[in-house]
């Protein structure tokens, strides 16, 4: 039963948190300078009328009060609709569904490869046979947290893609063509991850059960793969649920240099263009994924780690 | 208790090689003695050789020139963000943590709202409110950063306030001013300060990001991000460009990044 409120307390607090990120992206939007569809349509080579201009005024943003505005805004985005572009004039609906597959594509694919380098480090760091080896693998978290995301990509496309051929970039099918860029977002996520399981693979070494296991004979891999890492690995979980919103930002850079026509470009162009409605629903996007993301690793935990789920039962049982 | 610990070779390493860029912020014309935005058209994209060390661009600007100015660009900047974030952040952190139930809900309601916006997200919203530019980028990044300071100096403050020892104060007459002026200031400076310069890497690479994406200074500063975002059109045949003004950043993120690793890590003399 406990368990069941806990997943439905976590819920109400999810869903809370996405309406708290609504109302602030949408107070700080809407008190831009100069608003966007004013500058837009009052371009003197349109030659629209000042009846006009406040006609598309009304047709994008309402010209009512910031309060009737943001019901009715709310009201709309939970039937899925999210206004207009103000630069295209199109429905963002419809830029969206065209640009989030793409952007999906490269976050599941770069979050996997970013898990497999983190086991790879841990691993590395703790099993190889040379210390200076070991300290180099320990060395990897903080250097690739240091290497600027777009300038990796530039060169994994230079290098991998046209001095070596491996792997082209233009003309091919959506999953071949997500590799190099899943590659390239994939090494900042995995720093932060595998440096925190590093230290708690750290301390986890210095508990006593895990010496008693060693004097009893058990061989370095089995002490390492059996007993440290599975209990070292819930905090990584967790920050691997924080790291869902850095993918998202991820996209931002990858597409703009690997030519991806994901919600990294739209945001880009949004940006530029001053086109709030477009950024608003990124930005939803991209809190909703984070949320969704840290709910799941929250109510995955206790599945993972048997002590902890003991000790919830424990609690339960005792009446507290 | 020593306060300070012996420095070991990688902090003296990590200083030496910030100092360096320090050099380069305060006496550019020192060091260099070319100038970064005027180029002799002839020598465009000169491979790196003795003259050019790393090579010229497609203006015939020297590339090490530009990389040694850019670091008044980026670094002060960097500062600039880093400082907002930590006094914002230690503001509304330490307000929630030493607050009512009640405040300290409502404050940490809103940190976990700002938190759930990815950080370069936050710093575009920011950016696309105040319009482009180096200073306005500074004040994006700066804010980006301010719920993740706010959340762990409310924790590490409210840690604090329950140590035995503080309560041991309170009881015995301090006041509310002495205790966090004596007791949390002091003991909350250390973490800060390391999670401070560790946030100081990460908005020198945001910065640069913004930079790169065209949000920062205008061409033809020699920005780091906006080099390597020049660079990309001529990388087939310059690939000095490119790599360069990358290097420096990561060379100077880095560095950052280990003398904070170097703050944090648990001294021997404390369990």
């Amino acid at each position: 039963m406990s368990s069941f409120r806990h997943a439905g307390i976590q819920f109400i607090r999810a869903i809370l948190i996405l309406w708290g990120a609504f109302t602030v992206t949408f107070f700080l939007l809407q008190m831009m300078p100069g608003d966007a569809v004013m500058v837009r349509f009052m371009d003197p080579e349109l030659g629209l009328s000042p009846d006009q201009i406040e006609a598309m005024r009304v047709l994008y943003s309402g010209s009512s009060s910031p309060v009737l505005q943001y019901c009715h805004t709310i009201l709309r985005m939970l039937h899925g609709d999210f206004g207009y572009s103000v630069q295209l004039g199109v429905p963002v609906r419809t830029l969206i569904a065209a640009a989030l597959p793409v952007t999906l594509r490269l976050a599941v694919v770069g979050f996997i490869l970013s898990l497999v380098w983190t086991l790879l480090i841990a691993t590395g760091a703790s099993l190889l046979p040379a210390r200076p080896l070991r300290q180099a693998f320990q060395a990897i978290p903080g250097f690739w947290s240091a290497i600027p995301l777009y300038w990796s990509g530039i060169f994994i496309i230079q290098i991998l893609s046209f001095k070596l051929r491996l792997l082209p970039v233009v003309g091919v099918g959506p999953w071949e063509g997500i590799i190099l860029p899943a590659l390239a977002v994939s090494l900042p996520i995995a720093a932060p991850q595998a440096k925190l399981l590093l230290q708690q693979i750290e301390e986890t070494e210095r508990l006593p059960f895990v010496m008693a296991i060693r004097t009893k004979g058990a061989s370095q891999e089995s002490v390492f793969f059996r007993h440290i890492l599975p209990n070292s690995v819930t905090p990584c979980l967790t920050m691997a649920g924080l790291s869902f919103g850095e993918l998202i930002a991820g996209a931002i850079v990858t597409e703009t240099i690997f030519g991806l026509n994901g919600l990294g470009r739209l945001t880009r162009d949004a940006v530029s263009g001053q086109d709030v409605a477009v950024l608003q629903a990124v930005v939803m996007i991209g809190a909703t994924g984070f949320v969704a993301a840290n709910l799941a690793v929250d109510l995955l935990i206790p599945l993972i780690n048997p002590s902890l789920r003991s000790s919830a039962a424990w609690k339960e049982k005792s009446g507290s | 208790m020593k306060r300070f610990a012996p420095l070991g070779p990688e902090s003296v390493l990590s200083i030496g090689v910030l100092a360096v860029f320090g050099l380069a912020i305060l006496f550019p014309s020192a060091l260099t003695h070319s100038d970064p935005t005027t180029g002799v058209a002839k020598d465009h994209l000169l491979a790196p050789d003795w003259a050019h060390w790393f090579g010229t661009d497609q203006l015939g600007r020297d590339v090490l020139t530009r990389i040694i100015y850019g670091a008044r660009e980026t670094l002060p900047a960097a500062l600039l963000a880093t400082l907002t974030g930590v006094v914002l952040g230690a503001f509304i952190g330490g307000l929630a943590a030493l607050s009512a139930p009640v405040v300290d809900g409502a404050l940490s309601g809103v940190i976990d709202v700002l938190l759930s916006i990815p950080e370069l997200l936050l710093a575009l919203t920011v950016v696309i409110l105040t319009g482009f530019g180096p200073l306005h980028a500074a004040l994006a990044v700066g804010i980006s950063q301010t719920a993740s300071f706010a959340r762990i100096i409310r924790n590490l403050v409210r840690s604090l306030r329950a140590m035995p020892y503080i309560e041991a104060a309170r009881l015995s007459g301090t006041g509310f001013g002495g205790m966090i002026w004596w007791h949390i200031l002091p003991n909350a400076f250390r973490p800060v300060l390391g999670l401070t310069v560790l946030r100081y890497s990460m908005a020198i690479l945001s910065l640069a990001t913004l930079g790169f994406l065209g949000y920062g200074a205008p061409p033809p500063t020699p920005e780091w991000g906006l080099m390597i975002a020049e660079g990309r059109d001529y990388l087939a045949t310059a690939w000095w460009m490119t790599t360069f003004p990358g290097l420096a950043l990561l060379t100077v993120a880095f560095a950052t990044n280990r003398l904070s690793h170097a703050m944090t890590r648990p001294r021997e003399d404390q369990p």
